[in-house]
């Protein structure tokens, strides 16, 4: 994956069943001494996208990576960066104040302080898609999916080839209107 | 007894655990709570390593965490996730004998076990642990660190007995290992008329259960009743199968009480164990004496190739040079294999993941099943992969867990200096003592068992 903002994690809703395995998968991924089992684990489990249920249907939420990111330009301290294209959380700078959660047009941040947990009190952080720059095989989420839910989006790539698809579209028109005269 | 429940208050309704019941024991409508069918629950908790729907702060907030810990009675040192799907746990009572000084605590632990127990001390997935196992549970304060694989070698030397009196007595065939209790219950359930077929054999769990109250509790010059036995599983439906009523041969309840291999290392981490640093200790002597073919019980398989080890000797009276049975080896739903024992051709079948179990029971029910001996077991790779094992964050990892569980076991049993049950010095030394002969008359009034039938 290369190239800016052209790439996110995007989930269908039709295939999406609500299991939460996706949410697991990407705690497991990124959380220090966390390793392949349930009983590795002594911290709560916060993971970097968030399954959202409606009347009708359920899906992950997560960061799209934007060009002209809002929580990137919100952020006050430099808590966010932008790293091989992605938005990314850059060490401990995060200082709660939440404006990239609510700069964000998609609810795919999540800051973790008091308010959902009292022990984080004064020690909040800002919890976000990475795309797993450094898991072979690509984002934890996409792999775990049971139902394959879940794709990278290569933006770029899709473009082209709807671009690709209208074309053709053109020319079969174009064939088989020279069959009518 | 309810072993397998679903949380209500946590089941998102995804229905994947809807995928992996064998015996479609779950049902609800999607996207709403599931419920588990009690009657047809075999208990086998694939459910259980399944579910991901977890207790989430920023969902039901941080009280629920603690409120579903308490309810599952769960010590306050688990920090982990807790899902929808859980077994009930037992692992509270254990707790409360530990500090019982009145009670004569013996603890067993299935072969499966020591190749788990230390993924969730963060070592790698299928570490062999038998000797910081022993090590961990004797400062748990167990009076005496017994073992199931010792029982694994016995439970061999019964159902090799048994199963060579069949072939050559015209008895039912084929037989079917027994040491599966989600299988046996699954065969109650479904199939009363055909558990004449099911060895008579209990588990290695219920023998060791009633040879430590009786020939244990005799070596160790302390009373029965005093006897409190603990077995380690990697299997939800060992804590039913114990409850059985029948299950009381000892004079008293052969198991007082089972616990998961996830709940030991809630236990070891709750009294500050860390099984990972433990130095490596040995089994009690003798009844933790155990061989390879005890060993490998926890693979699919496993059985099988044990009984094989011993069979061939029983049958023949040479001892089978060479004692690894690839035939018998792999994961594949239903294998089957010939064995030439002298001038009987053993037809033997391995049945793994009771999603399998039908065609062969339509050929048991048509007559045209060709074997005189099946071992079947209700997980998908049999104990190792139990609904009690370590269960993993993601199911990409779900394969080379199994698979590096399974080759510690084969490693393990390759390296002891014993691999043949019936070559066992404490299975020699509980014959001329205190059982006879396999399938004697003590070992059918301590060590088989009968099924609801018909």
């Amino acid at each position: 994956m290369s190239g800016e903002g052209a790439y996110f994690v995007l989930a269908d809703p039709e295939k999406c069943t609500g299991c939460r395995a996706c949410e697991v998968a990407c705690f497991a991924a990124h959380r220090q001494g966390v390793l392949k089992t349930v009983g590795t684990v002594t911290t709560p489990l916060i993971p970097n996208l968030y399954l959202t249920r409606t009347g009708t249907i359920t899906m992950p939420i997560q960061c799209h990576h934007c060009e002209n990111a809002p929580c990137l330009q919100s952020c006050l301290t430099g808590a966010l960066e932008r790293k091989n294209g992605s938005v990314v959380v850059n060490g401990n700078k995060c200082i709660g104040c939440r404006n990239c959660a609510l700069a964000c047009p998609f609810g795919a941040i999540q800051i973790a302080g008091a308010e959902i947990l009292p022990e984080l009190a004064g020690a909040a952080s800002v919890f976000k898609c990475d795309l797993c720059p450094d898991r072979e095989g690509g984002p934890a989420c996409v792999a775990t999916c049971p139902n394959e839910a879940l794709r990278v989006v290569d933006t770029e790539e899709e473009l082209r080839e709807k671009r690709i698809r209208s074309s053709e579209a053109a020319e079969a028109i174009q064939v088989s209107g020279k069959g009518v005269q | 007894m309810a072993v397998i429940q679903i949380d209500k208050d946590i089941c998102t309704g995804c229905q994947e655990c809807t995928k992996v019941c064998p015996v479609y024991a779950i049902e609800g409508n999607p996207g709403e709570a599931q419920t588990v069918v009690a009657e047809r629950c075999v208990m086998c908790g694939q459910c259980v390593q399944k579910c991901k729907s977890y207790v989430s702060l920023i969902d039901h907030g941080p009280e629920m965490y603690n409120k579903k810990r308490e309810e599952r009675m769960l010590p306050e040192t688990v920090r982990e996730p807790l899902f929808a799907a859980h077994n009930v746990s037992h692992l509270a009572e254990l707790i409360k004998v530990l500090d019982d000084p009145s009670l004569f605590t013996i603890v067993q632990a299935a072969p499966a076990v020591r190749v788990g127990i230390a993924e969730d001390f963060g070592l790698p997935l299928g570490s062999l642990a038998s000797g910081k196992m022993a090590a961990g549970l004797r400062r748990l304060g167990f009076k005496k660190v017994y073992d199931t694989n010792f029982s694994a070698d016995l439970t061999i030397m019964e159902e090799g007995t048994e199963l060579v009196k069949r072939v050559t007595e015209k008895g039912v065939l084929p037989m079917f290992t027994s040491c599966c209790p989600g299988w046996v219950r699954y065969m109650e359930n479904t199939h009363p008329e055909l558990t004449k077929h099911l060895s008579s054999c209990k588990s290695p769990q219920q023998m060791a259960g009633a040879v430590f109250k009786t020939y244990g509790a005799k070596l160790d010059a302390v009373e029965g009743a005093k006897v409190y036995n603990v077995s380690v599983m990697p299997c939800t439906c060992k804590t039913f199968e114990a409850a059985r009523e029948e299950m009381n041969s000892s004079g008293w309840q052969d198991i007082d009480v089972v616990i998961t291999t996830r709940e030991l290392g809630y236990l070891l981490k709750y009294k500050g164990i860390d099984l990972a640093t433990m130095p490596d200790e040995e089994f009690d002597m003798p009844l933790g004496e155990y061989t390879g073919a005890g060993a490998i019980f926890g693979v699919t398989g496993g059985v099988m190739e044990a009984a094989i080890r011993t069979g061939y000797t029983l049958i023949t009276g040479k001892e089978l040079k060479d004692v690894d049975i690839n035939a018998v080896r792999g994961n594949e739903g239903f294998r089957r294999a010939e064995i030439k024992a002298g001038d009987l051709t053993l037809k033997v079948g391995v049945v793994t993941n009771l999603k399998n179990i039908d065609p062969v029971i339509e050929q048991l029910q048509a007559g045209t099943l060709d074997a005189h001996f099946v071992e079947v077991m209700t997980c998908p790779e049999g104990c190792i992969s139990g609904g009690g094992q370590p269960k993993l964050l993601s199911d990409t990892d779900t394969a080379e867990a199994y698979q590096s569980r399974r080759k510690a076991t084969y490693d393990h049993d390759k390296a002891l200096p014993k691999r043949k049950s019936h070559e066992s010095g404490a299975i020699k030394k509980i014959y001329a003592e205190f059982l006879e002969k396999p399938n004697g008359h003590k070992s059918h009034e301590l060590l088989h068992t009968s099924y609801k039938s018909e």
